[in-house]
């Protein structure tokens, strides 16, 4: 259990205002100038000590992230940064509360990630639905302006910055790194082939760092209250605090800030009040947002809530989206609803997404009205592989990996609606 | 008959040839007659299933419903199924093709034109 | 140059090849959809997936720039499996419907299906439908069909330069359409159909016509302008069905123009297939003995005779028209202008277009002069679009010749701005003193009597200061031009017209007063000119003989007979020959291979075939004329009926309707 003075977000819960002298008090934009006079060197060298993972749902180590940008910037090449706040990841809303709550900390970090890989200019995407959110990250960004935190000179850093926001227009794709710099270019939500990496050529053909929007946030206290701090908590190489959003059959469905590594029954019981009905009336869990497997009750019981033991266990930690599904649920349709979201979100690109989804989400919602035939499971899963790892970016994965661990665990329950004498054409039979 | 009786030994084309004559007597277990008088049979575990056509040997004389059956895509027999009757339906027949009765298309039977139109001084 | 390793063979790529190329250097096939050498990569079709070390996913080879060390699998098992997923996918919501499909036998998705395909469907769902998609008069859609490979919107925004096509929709509901169901408005836009790699893009006009197993295939040569297009005509019988594109890094690379593509369908229409007399104002169907007796009896009577040929007529017969004139009469009438139009055939670099059409891509500089490269020469105008593209080449333009799908910087439409730059006091002298390869492109709009001697010194007078003479290039309209010239076959003291007898060979475009004259048509098809003729005679069309053509750059090229001339016409140089009999003039060559021997004898500018021509730019003589304060008239040019052929096109016709209509609605500019 996080103890209070540990938390970085202090106001994850809006108790108290977001603006600039609120945001003051609990610390944030306090030594900025002095951080940031250490250098470049320092501050990459820094968040590579504390071990930070991107919050994004990859979990990629920030540091060397920052460390793939070119050194020097060239003559009409700038760099960009751009913050990822497109979070439409069903079961995912811990972005939006930094953004409406604590959106300082966020501009904080920008300033000093920007800083640490020499951009000037950052742009931050933000989810078309949050408008409201929107609006107070502006109004924060207005704040900073008159303060002088941002533009020229900001913060006394002698580094100047500009943060633009761009709302999407609603597409799930758009979180997508690549996707994201062709939507926030004007083009079509499609993802871009890779190599080469957005590191390299970006936004407008320019070095771009793409970070989530918590994973930005968290860098301001990082820093000031040193990596050691930051890497006491949790395991090797999943280290920190992470915010845990859970939802689903839970008694008090929240956002919670807690260590790394927590054990997943502790964060349910604890913080969400227990699963309804009590904890062994528990199904599943979907323990990092709707692209990751399910695991099942008896796994839930021991496992630790970070990415590596996640992967152990065939899952993954993603964006931490913790859905509950009790025993009250048809699993199978839970699966279908989540596959005919991904049905729905494919941006078209490229074949086996476009056409595979599609497919998937028919055959769970058959199997779940009961008018399949058994040998659609094998089927199901050969299409679930034939997707996954053959795509242009990680949405394959994202859509086959849930229906997978469907399979995986509860292929009982799916034998036992179907039948082996089910026959599309019966009327013939 | 005795003609018909050479023509089973020494041909494929007539009704049948001996081997399928025993074979149906031993093992064959007759399933129904359509309205061509063609017969249909299976065997005692239903793992095959064959016709003896009542003249030329040629599977397009094989009705619809029997079609399902013979290729197994149904597992009774048609009297058993219930099919809509419409009225735009046909008659079943064999296929034409290579007969005097075979399909062309009307563009084919008018005269052969030059393929090319002439100028004409007058237009 | 990396070195990488495709199934255990060692080889060596030069930098900057994708991993698919480096597996076709193995002799490796890979099965793509979407991959064009000639266009941008996608990556999107997932097919042509392989194996890489050290890689836990299979890789897309399309998109994979090749590296050092790599080790790539192209036969695995993994291999297989990734591309038969895709395959499968691919055909869960493509119609089974190849029986009337026009790609059928050429289609990417059917040869690719019989090595990836499973044996049956497993999808027993519905399949997908969409929308007919309307595309003009040419592109017929079957959208059901689309496998979304994109190549179609790649071609149209970075070779044809209109962003007329794109997808709209996303996930299974992609659709490919012109946004507002509009003609796609470019020359180019029939070479979708060839690159659709399945029967969703096909042919209008070719629809349900032939299937490619029953066409014969003759590689030959356009004449529809003067670039010299490399096609492939397909027959079936007599009739052409259709014209294909025939890859030539040196012109054409892999596209043709619509109209090269389908004015094919005027062959078999309009046709003159028997000689004509005229008697008592009638053109009255006659024998060939009886129209030659007429011609000899007109013969005799006066020596004034002139010869004028037509825009599609190849060397052999301008040759022989020349020769037999001035065995008949003496005189070297014979003239290949079919309006006023300024030649000096003293050097052949005054004429011809002296930059090869390959080296257009290492220009960094374009002046057009009164030309239209869009409508005037299509081909063209795609290779200065590629350097636009690729390079950010400026091109300026003296005359506003209209949207040429590349930004053109306007200097004024005065041609004295010529004389400015000359004197350097245009701010566009500095650009070509900074330039390498500067390249002036003029126009037949301004080759006129009045303003062609002007442009052409001026213009000479231009790049020999700054050491670019070989960047002076004419832009010819006809595929007779530059032969005739070659040829010797122009007349310049004396106007053709006005002699007694007119011998015209598909001279279809000149304005001819028939009063107290004699005129003899030869030609393929009927035009006004055919009208007012006292003798017609029946010629081959293009397709329909062998010959030589030379194309704006001076390039010799051989057109192959495809098929037959219809009815009782005959090849033109053959009609000639057999005249020169009945005159007692008997020409002296009897086959074709003794009449081009004697064409490469007379005439030594000509190079080999499918060589340019050894001609330098150095010794050409440079006159200097005074200021000329004129403006500059395009002619203009309705593109879709630029010849005979292409007026009798129903396709053409088709053409010029939509593009009329696109121009009515609006949505054009």
């Amino acid at each position: 259990m996080l103890e209070d003075k540990n938390r970085i977000f202090k106001n994850l819960y809006g108790d108290e205002s977001f603006s600039l002298p609120a945001a003051e008090v609990r610390g944030d934009w306090k030594d900025t100038k002095e951080i940031i006079s250490k250098g470049k060197d320092w501050i990459i060298e820094e968040i590579k000590k504390s071990e930070l993972r991107g919050r994004g749902g990859a979990g990629f180590p920030t540091g060397v992230k920052w460390s793939f940008a070119p050194k020097e910037v060239k003559e009409g090449r700038p760099h960009y940064l751009v913050i990822n706040a497109d979070e439409s990841e069903p079961g995912t809303c811990k972005d939006r509360d930094i953004l409406r709550y604590e959106p300082h900390k966020l501009i904080e970090g920008c300033l000093i990630a920007a800083y640490a890989v020499s951009a000037n200019t950052c742009y931050v995407y933000i989810r078309g639905e949050y408008v409201n959110e929107g609006k107070v990250l502006q109004e924060a960004i207005n704040e900073a302006y008159e303060k002088g935190y941002l533009g020229k000179n900001a913060a006394g850093t002698e580094w100047d910055l500009d943060i633009f926001i761009h709302y999407g227009a609603g597409a799930y794709i758009c979180g997508e790194e690549t996707a994201l710099l062709e939507s926030l270019e004007g083009n079509k939500g499609q993802p871009r082939l890779k190599p080469p990496f957005p590191a390299l050529i970006g936004l407008y053909g320019c070095p771009t760092i793409v970070n989530n929007v918590e994973t930005i946030a968290v860098v301001p206290t990082i820093l000031r209250r040193g990596s050691e701090w930051f890497a006491s908590f949790g395991r090797v190489k999943n280290r920190g605090t992470k915010i845990f959003c859970i939802s689903g059959n839970v008694n008090n469905p929240c956002n919670v800030e807690e260590e790394m590594g927590i054990p997943l029954k502790v964060l349910i019981e604890k913080h969400a009040g227990g699963v309804t009905g009590g904890w062994d009336n528990l199904q599943a869990v979907i323990p990092g947002g709707s692209s990751m497997p399910l695991i099942p009750k008896n796994i839930c019981e021991t496992i630790i809530m970070d990415f590596d033991a996640l992967i152990e266990a065939k899952s993954g930690l993603g964006t931490a989206g913790i859905v509950v599904i009790d025993k009250s649920q048809d699993i199978v349709k839970c699966m279908a609803r989540i596959a005919r979201f991904y049905k729905h979100e494919s941006c078209g690109q490229c074949t086996p997404c476009r056409e595979g989804t599609g497919w998937m989400w028919r055959m769970l919602e058959r199997i779940g009205r009961g008018e399949s035939n058994i040998s659609e499971i094998d089927m199901l899963m050969d299409v679930t592989k034939q997707i996954e790892g053959h795509t242009i970016c990680a949405f394959g994965e994202g859509s086959s990996w849930p229906v997978q661990g469907l399979l995986r665990h509860f292929r009982k329950e799916m034998e036992a609606k179907c039948s082996d004498q089910y026959h599309l054409r019966k009327d013939i039979i | 008959m005795l003609i018909n009786f050479f023509k089973s030994i020494f041909t494929w084309w007539n009704t049948q040839t001996v081997g399928t004559f025993l074979f149906t007597l031993f093992s064959g277990k007759l399933v129904g007659v359509d309205q061509f008088g063609n017969r249909y049979h299976q065997n005692k575990d239903d793992s095959k299933r064959w016709v003896i056509y009542n003249g030329d040997v040629d599977s397009s004389r094989i009705p619809p419903e029997w079609h399902l059956w013979i290729h197994k895509t149904s597992l009774s027999t048609p009297d058993k199924i219930k099919f809509e009757n419409h009225d735009w339906m046909k008659e079943h027949h064999p296929n034409y093709t290579g007969s005097k009765l075979a399909y062309s298309p009307s563009k084919s039977k008018k005269e052969k034109k030059d393929s090319y139109k002439k100028w004409q001084p007058e237009s | 140059m990396p070195k990488v390793k495709v199934d255990g063979v060692e080889i060596e790529v030069e930098n900057g090849t994708t991993v698919l190329q480096a597996c076709e250097i193995a002799g490796k096939e890979i099965p793509r959809f979407c991959y064009h050498e000639r266009l941008s990569i996608a990556g999107n079709c997932r097919m042509c997936l392989v194996e890489m070390e050290r890689s836990p996913k299979p890789v897309a080879s399309c998109a994979m720039p090749a590296a050092e060390g790599q080790v790539i699998f192209t036969n695995t098992e993994m291999v297989k499996k990734a591309r038969e997923g895709v395959m499968e996918f691919l055909l869960i919501n493509h119609p089974l419907d190849c029986p009337i499909c026009d790609q059928g036998g050429e289609c990417d998705l059917q040869d690719q299906s019989v090595n990836y395909g499973g044996r049956s469907s497993r999808y027993e769902l519905n399949k997908r439908s969409v929308k007919e998609k309307y595309m003009g008069p040419l592109i017929k859609t079957q959208m059901n069909r689309c496998i979304h490979c994109t190549r179609c919107i790649r071609f149209a925004e970075e070779i044809a330069g209109v962003p007329d096509l794109g997808a709209i929709n996303r996930g299974e509901n992609m659709e490919i359409t012109t946004f507002l169901e509009k003609t796609v408005d470019s020359e180019l836009s029939a070479n979708v159909i060839d690159l659709c790699p399945v029967g969703a893009l096909t042919s209008k006009p070719y629809a349900f016509e032939a299937r490619p197993w029953e066409l014969t295939k003759t590689e030959t040569i356009d004449v529809m302008d003067a670039v010299g297009s490399n096609i492939r005509v397909d027959t079936k019988g007599w009739d052409v069905k259709r014209i294909l594109p025939r890859i030539n890094e040196d012109i054409n690379e892999e596209w043709i123009s619509d109209k090269t593509r389908y004015a094919c369908d005027g062959l078999s229409s309009n046709r003159i297939d028997q000689p004509y007399i005229k008697k008592e104002g009638k053109l009255i169907p006659c024998s060939w003995e009886e129209a030659f007796l007429k011609i000899s009896e007109e013969f005799k009577k006066t020596a004034n005779i002139g010869g004028l040929v037509g825009d599609l007529v190849d060397l052999e017969t301008i040759f022989s028209l020349k020769n037999l004139l001035s065995s008949v009469s003496g005189s070297e009438s014979v003239d290949f202008r079919q309006k006023d139009f300024y030649i000096d055939p003293s050097h052949p670099s005054n004429y011809l277009f002296n930059t090869p059409i390959a080296e257009i891509d290492d220009a960094d500089l374009f002046l057009l002069v009164g030309a239209n490269p869009r409508l005037e020469a299509t081909m063209i105008n795609s290779r200065i679009r590629k350097n636009f593209v690729s390079k950010k080449t400026e091109v300026f333009s003296i005359g506003n010749p209209g949207d040429q799908t590349y930004k053109i910087n306007l200097l004024g439409d005065n041609l004295s701005i010529l004389k400015d730059i000359e004197a350097e006091t245009n701010s566009f002298a500095d650009k070509i003193k900074k330039s390498k390869r500067p390249i002036f492109i003029i126009g037949e709009s301004v080759l006129n009597s009045k303003q062609g001697k002007f442009v052409l010194e001026t213009s000479k007078n231009i790049l020999k200061k700054y050491n670019a003479l070989s960047g002076l290039n004419t832009l010819h309209r006809n595929a007779s031009s530059v032969g005739a010239l070659m040829l010797g076959a122009y007349n310049t003291n004396q106007d053709v017209l006005k002699n007694e007898i007119l011998y015209l060979i598909g001279a279809d475009e000149v304005e001819i007063d028939n009063k107290n004259k004699f005129i003899i048509y030869q030609g393929s098809h009927g035009s006004k000119n055919t009208k007012i003729a006292d003798v017609v005679l029946p010629g081959a069309a293009y397709t329909e003989k062998d010959s030589l053509y030379v194309n704006l750059e001076g390039r010799v090229q051989a057109a192959y007979k495809a098929s037959f001339p219809p009815g009782d016409a005959k090849e033109d140089w053959k009609i000639l020959r057999a005249l020169s009999d009945v005159l007692k003039k008997p020409l002296k060559f009897n086959t074709i291979e003794q009449l081009r021997s004697k064409i490469f004898e007379s005439f030594s500018i000509f190079p080999e075939i499918n060589q340019l021509p050894k001609v330098k730019t150095e010794n050409l003589s440079i006159a200097s004329v005074d200021t000329l304060d004129s403006k500059v008239q395009f002619t203009s040019i309705d593109y879709y009926q630029t010849n005979e052929i292409a007026r009798s096109s129903k396709t053409m016709m088709e053409c010029k309707t939509a593009r009329e209509q696109l121009a009515k609605t609006g949505t054009d500019d």
